[in-house]
């Protein structure tokens, strides 16, 4: 054994953590070397002086005079408090957390911005009707009548005739439709 | 099951009736908890701070958050594990604050040998010299332990000084034994090169 290894386990040693061949090796080492039986002989040292460090106890008096003491502040406070809600770590709590907010997040999206497959053409939302109606000034045929976007390829009826996806349509059109839409 | 374990177990029941009976409002009860570990949350103090006066401070207010708290006591460790948690962090956050108040921290306090109410009784014959020698050593005791972070000297106090077993430190500052040991090898380090001169 070398001395390094000596050092590094000489509290384990001392605290009777080693067991069997290694501890062999160690008494076997420390017959040979007086540097490490120096090392031992200070770290025991040390030990004994920590112990040595024990607490001066108060007297009698003054520990019996502790509980009476507490006991006024304790009447002064009145019962313990009943324990408030905590949350410990539960990893299912957690993960059910996380997906309630992760559903919320959506939820409001989904709800406040408009959905990616929305062009709206004059600012003007529909909403989410089941039934709507439209009035729309402009053109009302060919490639400049205004278009609606029956979203996410949801099929939608327009004046009695099925649509889906993106279509023109006619102003006064009233139809109902799966989704959001826009125009 | 040895003698000691028996008597840890039986312990540990008495402690969970007196919890019990301290929750439906039974003061007294508390009281003999308080007197059981008292000199206990004493010794944990006044080793982390070195001042009588503030350790008899601090083991009041840990006994009032434990009586505060006591119903969020969980019956899954012993009472004494989680008694000295609270102890420990008591302790750790009034040095915090005496800390940021530089103005009001604490200075351990070196105790006379002679005519010390709290000085123990094996020391109480010594004079003179040995006195002296004594009172410089725990002087320096004292100053190698302030060099320490709170969590190495906690670990030094509770196991070197207060004699508890790793396995019983690892419950209170919720680590592992392994983490345990290895601070108190640092810290063991440390102390022996500020004390060097007394261990020659």
């Amino acid at each position: 054994m070398l001395c390094k290894q000596f050092k590094k386990n000489v509290w384990d040693f001392l605290d009777g953590r080693l067991a069997g061949r290694p501890a062999d090796l160690y008494s076997a080492h420390l017959k040979d070397c007086p540097r490490c039986r120096d090392t031992l002989a200070r770290a025991r040292r040390l030990l004994e002086l920590l112990k040595d460090e024990s607490v001066p106890l108060p007297p009698a008096a003054y520990r019996d005079s502790f509980w009476p003491r507490l006991r006024e502040r304790i009447s002064a406070e009145g019962r313990p408090a009943r324990p408030r809600f905590v949350l410990r770590f539960n990893p299912l709590s957690y993960a059910a957390i996380g997906a309630a907010a992760a559903a919320l997040v959506l939820w409001i999206s989904l709800r406040e911005s408009p959905s990616p497959f929305f062009r709206p053409m004059e600012g003007r939302r529909a909403g989410r009707p089941a039934n709507f109606a439209m009035a729309i000034a402009g053109p009302t045929a060919g490639k400049d009548a205004p278009e609606v976007d029956y979203i996410s390829g949801r099929s939608g009826s327009v004046g009695g005739r099925e649509r889906a996806g993106t279509d023109y349509i006619l102003p006064g059109a009233t139809g109902s439709c799966g989704g959001r839409f826009e125009v | 099951m040895s003698d000691n374990e028996s008597k840890k177990l039986a312990d540990k029941k008495d402690d969970f009736e007196l919890v019990r009976a301290t929750r439906k409002g039974d003061r007294e009860a508390f009281g003999e908890l308080v007197r059981k570990y008292q000199g206990k949350i004493y010794s944990l103090a006044y080793g982390m701070v070195g001042n009588p006066a503030a350790a008899d401070d601090l083991a009041q207010e840990i006994f009032l958050k434990t009586y505060r708290n006591i119903k969020k006591f969980r019956f899954k460790s012993s009472f004494y594990t989680w008694l000295y948690r609270i102890a420990l962090n008591t302790v750790i956050t009034r040095r915090k604050k005496l800390r940021e108040d530089k103005h009001l921290e604490l200075k351990p306090q070196i105790l006379d040998i002679q005519g010390s109410p709290y000085l123990p009784a094996r020391l109480q014959g010594e004079k003179g010299d040995r006195a002296m020698t004594r009172k410089e050593l725990r002087r320096d005791i004292r100053q190698a332990l302030e060099t320490l972070s709170d969590k190495h000297k906690a670990v030094v106090v509770m196991h070197d000084i207060e004699g508890i077993p790793h396995n019983d430190i690892a419950g209170i500052i919720s680590c592992s034994e392994g983490t345990v040991r290895s601070r108190l090898h640092y810290a063991r380090r440390r102390l022996r090169e500020q004390l060097a001169n007394w261990l020659e």
